[in-house]
């Protein structure tokens, strides 16, 4: 069996494990929580309607409750769908007007954020932002792969896939399909993705 | 992964063949029917085998989750910010890190008589470790009350000075609070006679003092 064959396995810690290991003072967990999630925050801002300028109060605000509330977290295997929360009520306050008490709200919001209430564009984005950081930890080829397979406008073709990726065609196909396998382990996993 | 409620390659649909594996029905949402075994699967789906449809259906709709895209990625600025609050939240202690210690006395001497600081002469020096720290200290008397400077010292001669904040507790009573400067230094001036603590919050040490005398 050629290495190529073999999607490059990743020893991610799962959230419940990055959440335990920042509170142990782990620098490197809070970067991969930031890293995994980020995309997740920013989207919910943007989506709000926010200009990059207050996306941007919004992504430091809610980073900030999410570092102070950490060991309040009762999920953390949940920590995706909390942290979009307080980002989709941090981008409320904001598109409310709440001007200059913006730089206040990470003292104000935490008590008001309901994780009961049902917000189907939230959990639209949330699902892609699922996707995302499952793409981000099934290995770097198969999100290349996956990518040039699925997210290109005009597919190209496998001979064109193989050089760019420096794969045999022959294993593209068998490739994508073991991709997708562990793309969607990820995403069945408990919400670890 | 097999999944148990189809086994992969039984035989037994509704209307033959043997259930497809993954990979051919993957082939079968992606259109590949140039290969004469994709089409074999197709017909097996649309021979009515019912496992084997919802697994094309939930194919088809995890490859289309893939096909929505990433998201955006946040400024660099935005990440860079939000990664620095770990650090910052460690300084002021917020994070679940912070050492709680007994500071040890292990020096408390007369300072030697210094002729060129006049006020030296009835001063004392006052040496603390407070875990891998080192809080050092000169208390001298003035009219005013008296005057105590200190520094915290890192461990390694190298590392920063650390940062922090410090309290001087005089029986029982927050007399003087003290912000440590850039050098890790502070300085708490017109002390009262009393018996004083020394507490603070410095690096990710949360440390107190043992009891020591401020004479009038
Ligand atoms: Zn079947």
């Amino acid at each position: 069996m050629t290495p190529e064959l073999i999607p490059e396995a990743r020893a991610e810690r799962d959230d419940g494990a990055l959440v335990a290991a920042c509170l142990d003072g782990d620098g490197s967990a809070w970067e991969a929580l930031i890293a995994r999630h980020g995309a997740l925050v920013w989207a919910v801002a943007r989506r709000a309607g926010l200009d990059e300028d207050d996306a941007a109060d919004v992504f430091q605000n809610t980073w900030t409750i999410a570092l102070e509330e950490l060991s309040r977290v009762r999920e953390p295997q949940h920590f995706a769908r909390w942290v979009g929360r307080v980002a989709r009520h941090q981008s409320m306050r904001v598109r409310r007007g709440y001007g200059i008490a913006r730089k206040a709200l990470p003292r104000v919001a935490r008590e008001d954020i309901d994780v009961n209430v049902p917000d189907e564009e939230l959990v639209r984005i949330e699902e892609r932002g699922r996707v995302h950081a499952a793409l981000a930890r099934v290995g770097d080829r198969c999100d290349a792969l996956l990518r040039l397979l699925y997210l290109e406008t005009v597919r190209p073709a496998y001979d064109e896939i193989a050089a760019r990726l420096g794969m045999r065609i022959g294993s593209i196909g068998p490739t994508r399909a073991r991709c997708l396998q562990r793309l969607r382990g990820m995403l069945d996993g408990g919400g670890n993705a | 992964m097999p999944d148990p409620k189809r086994a992969s390659s039984g035989p037994g649909a509704p209307g033959g063949g043997r259930h497809p594996r993954f990979r051919r029905l993957l082939d079968v949402a992606d259109g590949l029917f140039d290969d004469v075994r994709v089409r074999a699967a197709s017909d097996h789906v649309e021979s009515g085998c019912a496992p084997c449809r919802d697994e094309l259906a939930s194919i088809i709709a995890l490859r289309d989750r893939v096909a929505d895209g990433p998201l955006e990625a946040p400024p660099r600025a935005a990440l860079r910010r939000a990664s620095r609050l770990f650090v910052a939240a460690r300084v002021r202690a917020g994070v679940a890190v912070v050492q709680r210690v007994i500071a040890t006395l292990v020096m408390d001497g007369r300072m030697a008589a210094a002729p060129a600081l006049r006020s030296a002469g009835d001063g004392r020096r006052l040496l603390w470790t407070i875990g891998e720290l080192e809080l050092f200290a000169t208390l001298s008397s003035g009219s005013r009350g008296a005057l105590l400077r200190g520094q915290f010292l890192p461990a390694d001669d190298e590392a920063p000075a650390p940062t922090g904040a410090v309290r001087l507790v005089r029986d029982g009573r927050v007399a003087v609070h003290a912000e440590l400067d850039d050098d890790g230094e502070f300085a708490a001036r017109c002390l009262m006679p009393g018996t004083y603590v020394i507490e603070g919050e410095v690096g990710d040490v949360a440390f107190a003092s043992p009891p020591f005398v401020v004479d009038a």
